[in-house]
């Protein structure tokens, strides 16, 4: 219902001033640099973001100005997609994994079966599906939380403060990409800018220029080229080209009529083949792209469509909206030539976005900060800013902004459109780093070689076999591993492991480091995801299980992020698609607790001391069980050492499950074949140290879940927002979504294997991490101390909604979690 | 008596354009006499709405939409007094909905018959009217805000743009009033306002620093409280902004609504002293307006007699920028600038092509190849109703006009066509001072 109607007259005012005393080379109704500061203030850009001033107010008077000028090698053009009305950004890119989104707006919210999920938390709507493929695409940055402090609800105050760009008081007179017009050459300008509509709105009107306005169905006077018309078109200049003494109105009249004589010949090849049917959107996005294409100049196009302000039956109308939405995006990329992908920057805005909470008019009122998107070839596709929070509300309900809007401006200005941001904005503004490649450079070429779904396998436990130590080594390295260096070590068809096998399971330690690092593990030979299993720190062996799809080569990827490092990585076993030996995701259930004699042993276990541990006919372990998967946790040790644990009734191997040094508690997954009797056997090398063991899984003949391994991929990052609210983790469990995202089915799926590491606790506590919906368990998969980074392998059985719970039994704690693969059922 | 200039200025900004008889019947008189007669809407009987367009078509809904833009547009042309017309007009720029909203023609002529019928009358009796409106319950919302979580829709446009104007109310204002005009609703199957007690908020609300339960109330309360003055400044102000310039001066505005109060919310006094004030007179209220879209169509309805549907001016009107019983937005159209945009004069242009291809059907204004250019050149300005033209702008026309004559070679056909197309498009024509 709103579009461009923000009042001007300000701006005209200036705009159609008649200079008093013309300067002769100026023409009758020019302006001299001089009086234009004198004008609006000098100072109000600080001089410096002024090109020459033009004479030509409205697209000048002389027709031989306005041939078409290509526009330069290196520059940008952005789009400027309006939503007038105030778009619902909830139900355009939702935080379906939010429960307050399902709980406040029960009557609209989109049911997560049909989000195109982004990660567990966001998502796109449903009618999206174009828009998602170039975010998949890494060409679209989904910035979260935008507006500006104390927000104003009306739609012409916030829409004016929007096009403006500026919180000044008082009525706006010109807009930020007018602004950005008015520094642009004056041999160039008059074509610079477009708004494809019957009005141009603010944003589009500078100080000294504004923005050309084309009809969006074409058909602008002034193509016919009979000698009789073009006789006519040189009459009706002639009106404008002195003034009338009627008023400033009359004369911009008249040179406006000029200016559109001029413009429908540069932008009538635009209209000559037919236009596509659909939304407005659909049909100015085409004609956005064959303007482009034709480049006759045009560097910032405005196109619009109203109708989002949806206070009641906000499903009836929004929908229909976001279809255009994204029938023209595709409609603008398969028009647009290919050689301006990398030129073209799409920006969408609206005034606010809308109420938290839906009425019960099946609408949603005036809202406030909201999600915009950045879209192009070379945009730095991702997740920005933060989704508000659904609850932590201002006074008037609304949500909290996080990110100004003028950043937005600022960096598409600054690293688009040539500069100047700060002038245009009057300030300085935090540079998003929207975009990774300036204007017609290409974007770089990363291909990346990603793997993949696995074949599903099935399980086959081994007793732990050492593969290499770089301390000694063992398996051919003899150094640590470099500060960035990435060092692949093959595996399949050596060590007893078939060159079928799919993926292995080796518990990796890290000795020695100088620096505290993190170690990513990846499949051998495919682009390095940004995930990590390990976090070094200086003084500590730490150990983690890592459960990694081989390479194409058959091998494992290791890497080093910081200082040097030792890894000593121990075989457990391998997965293939010719065993039977399936997981039975269990509820994780202790099976010993030396510390209260769970499991039947009282006391901590001694240095050189072993155990055997019953684990088949308990906790939900069948009775033909193979292997388990254990979480091992080590507390109160009184000496640097390790736990081993292997197949009871088997010579205990050279190899480590879990390392410690005194006074910690390290917890670790161990995936242990089970030996004789059922039994586990659990082997302290020194010391002394009480040791609890969860098992969370069972491997066993014809159980369920065979396993696919997945290229690494990162799920949730608390710190950073990704995933889940920007928020650490406390005794209110984090609900993450893992069904349908980082390349995990939609169904089918039993327990997703996760790495999930702990950053820096408030306090000493531990991690649950269990079915969403199910009462908390009695275990722990992760056991840190205030201000630790711990990581440690986690099986995770899918609850409701094919989500897990996280849980922090302490304080409050980041959590990172990456998925490694999931289980069939 | 009256200077016929500024008679002539008087009728274009009430009455669309200066009739030629209207000038000569007013000119004998002084202003005052003028702007009664202006403001006497008796000869124009009570207009009627046409039957067709009062009952709603679901078959032909959009043509009905066209045709009731075509009755209007035509009617505004024909009356012998417009200023009713130009009233109505005002009010549905102001209490504005959208035929593409509200989806029904039947409700948006009754809520234009309401304008027509109050189009001096009570300002607070129109608001009362207004909001209870079909074609209003449906726009913003209210026929479906119900007691629970309200819908502000209505609630806050009432404040912002209706009456007060931003920084004159408060949130909480907004949220009381949202609340108070629950179960103020519109019934889908008699398609007519209803209230609903069981959908109504019965709580007291604090609103505007009083305490009210019902949505007529806030009306009340705004209209009659404290904020009294700062409804009628801006009803004074967008009356004068309409009818005379932009941006008054503040003891301009002032002076208005002093007027305006003292007369109860009468609009007939408001109006009457926008059109007696000296300043309405002067060159800047002269110069201070460009025609809109509509306003120059009508001209050239009144001057050609020409219908709407002759000419397919609903075609054109959006991209002039101005669909009548369609306003882009709740707060209307705006002036000036506004209007001039390259897209937007591109609009008119196709106008002005397609008036001047049907006066010319039939070999019309053939008698102008008689005349000297000089004379045709007259002619046409004098037919448009533009005289006196600025000198620059009769040169370029007759400048224009001969270079075609003689180029024709003795045919004079492009010439006439020519002419009347640059006559329409002349500032003259748009921004007639």
């Amino acid at each position: 219902m709103l579009d461009p109607d923000i009042s001007t007259e300000d701006a005209l005012a200036l705009l159609s001033r008649v200079d008093p005393t013309p300067d002769a080379h100026l023409g009758p109704r020019g302006w001299s640099r001089r009086t234009f500061l004198q004008a609006i203030g000098a100072g109000v850009f600080g001089g410096a973001t002024i090109g020459t001033i033009g004479s030509e107010l409205f697209g000048g008077d002389i027709p031989e100005a306005w041939a078409g000028t290509p526009i330069g090698a290196n520059d940008g053009i952005v789009i400027v997609i309006t939503m007038y009305g105030g778009n619902d950004g909830l139900n355009t890119f939702v935080p379906y994994g939010d429960a307050n989104y399902y709980s406040r707006r029960a009557n609209i919210a989109i049911p997560q079966n049909q989000i195109l999920a982004v990660n567990p938390s966001v998502g796109f709507a449903p009618q999206l599906t174009y828009l998602k493929a170039l975010y998949d695409a890494g060409q679209v940055a989904a910035i979260q939380g935008v507006g500006y402090a104390n927000p104003d609800l009306s739609h012409f105050t916030s829409m004016a403060i929007w096009m403006n760009g500026s919180l000044a008081g008082g009525p706006a007179t010109s807009g930020w990409l007018g602004r950005w017009l008015d520094g642009q050459p004056s041999a160039t300008a008059d074509l610079a800018a477009a708004s494809l509509d019957s009005s141009v709105p603010l944003h589009m009107q500078g100080l000294v220029r504004r923005a050309a306005g084309i009809p969006p169905n074409g058909g602008m006077f002034g193509v016919d080229s009979a000698a009789s018309d073009l006789r006519m078109y040189a009459g009706l200049r002639e009106l404008s080209a002195s003034s009338a003494g009627r008023g400033a109105l009359h004369d911009t009249f008249t040179s406006t009529m000029t200016r559109q004589l001029d413009l429908a010949v540069e932008v009538a090849p635009a209209f000559k083949a037919a236009l596509p049917g659909g939304g407005e959107l659909t049909r100015e996005l085409t004609i956005a792209a064959r303007l482009i294409n034709a480049n006759i100049g045009l560097r910032a196009i405005d196109i619009s469509r109203s109708g989002f302000d949806t206070h009641d039956n906000q499903n009836g109308a929004l929908p229909g909206l976001l279809v255009d939405l994204n029938a023209g995006l595709q409609a603008f990329y398969a028009t647009l030539s290919p050689a301006f992908h990398n030129r073209v920057t799409i920006v969408t805005l609206s005034e606010f976005g809308r109420t938290p909470k839906s009425n019960d008019s099946g609408g949603t009122d005036h809202g406030t900060a909201n999600t915009l998107f950045v879209i192009g070839a070379n945009v730095r596709g991702g997740l920005y800013g933060q989704m508000p929070s659904l609850t932590t509300l201002d006074r008037n309900g609304r949500m909290l902004a996080s990110v100004d809007f003028r950043s937005v401006y600022g960096s598409v200005l600054d690293g688009w459109m040539g500069g100047g941001g700060s002038s245009i904005l009057n300030g300085g503004f935090e540079n998003l780093g929207l975009f990774h490649s300036g204007p017609g450079t290409a974007a770089p070429t990363v291909t990346p070689i990603v793997l993949g779904p696995s074949v599903a396998s099935g399980f086959v436990s081994i007793t732990p076999l050492r593969l290499f130590d770089t301390r000694d080594g063992t398996g051919g390295r003899s150094t640590p591993v470099g500060q960035g260096e990435s060092w692949s070590f093959p595996v399949a068809g050596q060590y007893g492991v078939p060159a079928d096998a799919t993926a292995v399971a080796l518990n990796v330690t890290a000795v020695d480091a100088t620096a505290a690092s993190y170690v990513s593990v990846w499949p051998g030979g495919t682009t390095k995801p940004f995930t990590a299993n390990l976090n070094p720190v200086p003084g500590m062996a730490v150990p983690n299980l890592a459960i990694g799809q081989l390479g194409p080569a058959g091998s494992v990827s290791f890497y080093n992020n910081s200082g040097t490092v030792n890894l000593v990585a121990d075989l457990v076993g391998y997965f293939t698609p010719s065993s039977n030996l399936r997981l039975q995701s269990l509820t994780p259930s202790r099976l010993l607790d030396t510390r209260d004699g769970t499991g039947d042993f009282s006391g901590t276990l001694a240095g050189g001391q072993s155990l055997n541990l019953k684990v088949t006919g308990r906790g939900g372990v069948p009775a033909n069980a193979k292997a388990v998967a254990l979480n091992v946790t080590v507390t109160g040790p009184t000496a640097g050492s390790y736990l081993t644990v292997w197949p009871a009734g088997d010579t205990r191997p050279t190899a480590s499950s879990v390392n410690m040094m005194p006074g910690q508690t390290v917890p670790n997954m161990v995936l242990a074949r089970v030996g004789t009797d059922g039994k586990v056997s659990i082997y302290n090398n020194s010391g002394g140290t009480h040791v609890v063991v969860d098992v969370v899984g069972a491997f066993a003949d014809n159980a369920p879940g065979r396993f696919v391994a997945l290229q690494p991929s990162r799920a949730l990052d608390t710190r950073e927002g990704f995933g889940a609210p920007l928020a650490p983790v406390g005794q209110d469990p984090l609900l993450m979504r893992l069904l349908g995202t980082n390349g995990i089915p939609g169904s089918g799926v039993s327990a997703v294997l996760l790495n999930v590491t702990a950053v820096a606790p408030t306090a000493n506590t531990f991690i649950t991490v269990y079915p969403a919906g199910e009462a908390r368990p009695l275990a722990s998969n992760l056991n840190v101390s205030a201000g630790q980074i711990i990581p440690n392998m986690v099986l995770a059985r899918l609850g409701e909604n094919g989500a897990v719970a996280m849980y922090s039994n302490e304080g409050v704690v980041n959590l990172v979690a990456d998925v490694m693969g999931y289980f069939t059922t | 008596m009256a200077d016929p200039a500024d008679i002539a200025h008087l009728l274009r900004r009430t009455e669309f354009v200066a009739r030629p008889a209207r000038v000569s019947e007013l000119s004998g008189g002084t202003i005052a006499d003028a702007v009664t007669s202006v403001m006497d809407f008796v000869p124009n009987a009570s207009t009627q709405i046409p039957a067709s367009l009062t009952t709603h078509d679901s078959a032909n809904s959009y043509g009905q939409f066209i045709s009731a833009y075509n009755w209007w547009v035509d009617t505004m042309a024909t009356r012998p007094r417009p200023f009713e017309e130009k009233m109505t007009l005002f009010w549905h720029g102001h209490f504005v909905s959208e035929w593409e909203v509200v989806g029904r023609t039947d409700h948006m002529t009754s809520q234009n018959q309401l304008f027509r019928t109050s189009a001096l009358g009570n300002f607070a009796t129109l608001t009362q009217a207004m909001s209870l409106q079909p074609a209003m319950l449906i726009y913003l919302s209210n026929g479906v805000n119900v007691k629970g979580t309200p819908n502000q829709n209505f609630a806050r446009e009432l404040l912002e743009l209706f009456t007060l104007g931003v920084g004159n109310y408060t949130e909480e204002d907004v949220v009381a009033a949202a609340l108070a005009w629950t179960g103020h609703n519109y019934n889908t199957t008699t398609k007519a306002y209803e209230f609903r007690p069981t959908k109504h908020d019965t709580s007291v609300k604090s609103f505007l620093g009083a305490l009210i339960t019902d949505g007529p109330e806030t009306i009340t309360r705004i209209l009659t409280g404290p904020t009294r003055p700062t409804a009628a400044k801006l009803i004074a102000k967008k009356l004068w902004e309409y009818l005379a310039y932009p941006k008054p001066a503040a003891a301009l505005v002032d002076e208005l609504a002093a007027v305006f109060i003292a007369n109860n919310l009468e609009v007939r006094p408001l109006v009457s002293a926008i059109l007696n004030h000296a300043e309405f007179y002067s060159a800047a209220a002269k110069q201070g307006l460009v025609r809109t879209p509509t306003e120059w169509a009508v001209a050239i309805l009144a001057q050609t007699g020409l219908t709407s549907s002759a000419i397919g001016l609903q075609g054109y009107a959006d991209r002039m920028g101005q669909m009548v019983f369609n306003p882009p937005n709740v707060a209307g159209w705006k002036a000036n600038s506004y209007w001039m945009t390259t897209s937007a004069l591109s609009g008119r242009a196709g106008v002005a092509k397609r008036v001047a291809s049907l006066l010319r059907a039939n070999n019309g204004f053939d008698n102008l190849y008689a005349l000297s250019a000089d004379q045709a050149v007259d002619y046409v300005i004098n037919y448009f109703g533009l005289s006196p033209l600025a000198a620059s702008s009769r040169l370029a026309l007759f400048n224009a006009h001969s270079a075609e004559r003689s180029a024709g070679n003795g045919s004079n056909s492009k010439a006439v066509t020519n002419l009347l197309v640059m006559a329409m498009l002349t500032g003259e024509m748009n921004v007639p001072s």
